[in-house]
C-alpha cells in the first residue's frame, strides 16, 4: 500500500497551452463556438484572452510524473470535479501539481482521490478532483 | 421561471476514442484493447468519461458567451460508455437568477441507461 500512500504530492509544473492545443481539442470535442478560438470575441465577452474549455484542465494529468499511478495501471474514472475560481487562459503559464488526498479500500476495488490545483502568481485559480477506481471486479 | 433543456445525441466511434487517446496521451488499455476490456468484466472497448465529459461541455458554452463564468461542476460516472454507443447528452436549467445558474449534467445510452450524471454551477460574470 506505500505506492498509495495518501499526502503524496507531484512536483509543481509550469504548464502552459498555446491556442492551437486549444483549436485541436475543441475539434474533437465538437466545440463548434469561436469564444475557443477568436481572442478578439473572448476579449469582447470579458475574457483576458482565449479561455480553456472547463475540461481541459484533465489533460494537464499527463503533463505531470505521477509517482503513484503509471499509463498501465487499469484505472476506471468514477467521479470528476472541477472548481474554477477564474477561467484558465491560452498563453497564460499556470503552476500545476496534484495531491493523492486519500486512498479507500472497499472490498476488492481501491478508490484514490486527486486533487490538481492551478496557481497563477501564487493565486488558486481551479481544482479539479478526480476520484479513480483501481481494480475492476470481474464477474 | 424557465426551464431550458439541452439535447445532444452522437455515437462514440472508434476514431473518437483513439484520437482522444492519442491526445490526452490516456492508452489505458480499457480503451484501445478489446481482449483487456474483456477480462475486467467489461462487455468492450471503453469511451474515456472525460472525453464524453468534454464533449458533454459544448452544451453550456452558449452561456459562457452570455455572461456566465462556470464556477462548479461536478460529475459522476455510473456505468461504462462503450465504442459504438448512441448517447444522448443533456442539460437542462434548473434554476436561474440574476447572479447565479444551475443545470444537470445528465448523459444516457440508448438502453436508456444513465452513465453519467452531475450538476454545474455558474456565476455571473463581474464584467458583464
Amino acid at each position: 500500500m506505500n505506492k498509495w500512500k495518501k499526502g503524496q504530492k507531484t512536483p509543481v509544473e509550469k504548464i502552459r497551452i498555446c491556442a492551437t492545443d486549444v483549436a485541436n481539442y475543441c475539434a474533437l470535442i465538437g466545440e463548434p463556438s469561436v469564444l475557443y478560438k477568436d481572442k478578439t470575441y473572448a476579449k469582447k465577452l470579458g475574457y483576458e484572452g482565449i479561455p480553456l474549455p472547463y475540461t481541459y484542465a484533465s489533460f494537464f494529468w499527463q503533463k505531470l510524473s505521477i509517482p503513484w499511478l503509471t499509463n498501465d495501471d487499469p484505472v476506471i474514472l468514477v467521479e470528476q470535479n472541477f472548481s474554477y475560481d477564474f477561467p484558465l487562459i491560452c498563453g497564460v503559464t499556470y503552476d500545476v501539481s496534484m495531491e493523492l488526498t486519500n486512498v479507500r479500500k472497499i472490498h476488492e476495488q481501491l478508490f484514490l482521490y486527486h486533487t490538481l490545483t492551478v496557481l497563477l502568481e501564487g493565486i488558486k485559480q481551479m481544482t479539479m478532483k478526480t476520484t479513480l477506481l483501481y481494480e475492476v471486479q470481474t464477474t | 421561471m424557465r426551464l431550458i433543456a439541452i439535447v445532444h445525441h452522437f455515437i462514440v466511434t472508434e476514431n473518437l476514442v483513439t484520437t482522444y487517446a492519442d491526445i490526452s496521451n490516456d492508452r489505458n488499455k480499457v480503451h484501445l484493447c478489446l481482449k483487456t476490456a474483456k477480462e475486467k468484466g467489461f462487455e468492450d472497448r471503453i469511451a474515456h468519461g472525460m472525453l464524453i465529459l468534454a464533449i458533454h461541455s459544448t452544451l453550456c458554452t452558449p452561456l459562457l458567451e452570455k455572461g456566465w463564468a462556470l464556477s462548479n461542476v461536478k460529475s459522476k460516472f455510473v456505468h461504462p460508455i462503450y465504442i459504438h454507443d448512441k448517447l444522448e447528452l443533456s442539460s437542462t436549467i434548473t434554476y436561474h437568477s440574476t447572479k447565479k445558474c444551475t443545470a444537470t449534467i445528465s448523459c444516457t445510452n440508448f438502453h436508456n441507461k444513465t452513465t453519467f450524471y452531475g450538476k454545474m454551477v455558474f456565476v455571473r460574470r463581474s464584467e458583464n
